[in-house]
């Protein structure tokens, strides 16, 4: 139940609505604009080789932070550039359509930024993690068995933080 | 829906990852957007807002040494060096848990953009920072983007909000209900 403000415990609070200048200076009548959805599909359809290049050089970087983190799993900052990289695979994820590679790398972020510190105890799981980006990356064969990979090690990797985050005390984040 | 004209956008992408600014230059480019500029890191963004004229700012979450977070409290933090502290900022992250998404919105990130980027994700922030802008609330504890958005038309309690609002520019919250916001 909410208690009823105490007039001497009250705050001021400026509430500031700034004039919406942004769309004022964005909108237009003309009727020959573009779709710019359709546009930005259409771009970067054609931009699909350049853009493989990019999903293969942050696989790559990754794989160079996994063999750093594997040297010195305590480290912090071969966990955090670990973690950059991850991000960054992430990012680009949406332009191989290779739902297998996302669910390994939404698994992998999950574990290396698990705040009770998952990563550094069981570094063989970010290895695997890694493994199986590129693995999947090199060969895109045999889509339903990585489903399955990726769904298994997800399993693997949420039971770890489970388990983890019962032994800290410390709340998923 | 309106329609915009993005050639007259001027967007800053901030994202230590080469290939992620390309991403998001390539569709904002697509977008019609032609006044994009790029930062690698959160030193040379801020070197970026003090040169040019950016509508909107849309910046990674994880970057060395200086990240999005603390990034976004020094736009926000409105020291005059910055030019403009209610610019709107998008945040890019792989982080979806609802503990990040509070401390975002706690550093005063406007739009919260979960990857991977998309044209459709980013079109749909971009269309929410330009049509439905956040109000800023400033307390002696926080200044940003108003962090509440749930329609509050179901609510059926006392009013403790639009009816002050329209009247005034500024209204007084008990401690009690500021730390539970």
């Amino acid at each position: 139940m909410t208690k009823p403000a105490n007039p001497k415990n009250q705050k001021p609070i400026e509430y500031i609505t700034p004039p919406n200048m942004l769309r004022a200076k964005l909108i237009t009548d003309s009727a020959t604009v573009r779709d710019p959805l359709r546009e930005a599909e259409k771009a970067l359809k054609s931009m699909a080789s350049e853009t493989a290049t990019w999903v293969d050089d942050e696989i790559e970087r990754l794989h160079k932070c996994r063999n750093a983190f594997m040297k010195a799993p305590s480290d912090p900052a071969t966990l955090s550039a670990l973690g950059c990289a991850a991000m960054d695979v992430k990012g680009l994820a949406g332009l191989t359509g290779n739902l297998a590679a996302d669910k390994f790398v939404t698994s992998l972020i999950a574990l290396v930024t698990d705040p009770s510190g998952c990563a550094a105890k069981e570094p063989g799981l970010v290895a695997a993690h890694v493994d199986a980006i590129r693995a999947t990356r090199e060969s895109t064969h045999n889509q339903a068995v990585a489903d399955a990979l990726a769904t298994e090690l997800a399993g693997i990797t949420a039971a770890s933080l489970r388990a983890a985050t019962a032994k800290s005390g410390s709340p998923k984040a | 829906m309106d329609n915009y004209d993005f050639s007259r956008l001027s967007v800053l992408i901030v994202d230590d990852s080469v290939h992620i600014r390309r991403l998001v230059r390539a569709i904002l480019h697509a977008f019609g957007c032609r006044d994009i500029f790029d930062a690698p890191t959160g030193k040379r963004a801020l070197k970026e807002l003090r040169g040019n004229q950016i509508d909107v700012v849309i910046l990674d979450w994880m970057m060395e040494p200086m990240d999005g977070i603390q990034l976004t409290k020094i736009i926000r933090a409105g020291d005059g060096s910055i030019p403009n502290p209610y610019i709107p900022i998008i945040m890019l992250t792989g982080h979806t848990t609802m503990n990040c998404i509070l401390e975002a919105r706690e550093a005063g990130v406007t739009e919260y953009l979960a990857k991977p980027i998309t044209p459709k994700g980013l079109m749909s922030r971009l269309q929410m920072v330009i049509a439905k802008p956040r109000p800023f609330v400033r307390t002696p504890v926080f200044f940003g983007p108003d962090r509440r958005r749930k329609d509050s038309s179901f609510y059926t309690g006392p009013e403790r909000r639009d009816d002050e609002l329209e009247e005034k520019n500024k209204f007084e919250l008990d401690d009690e209900t500021e730390n539970a916001a």
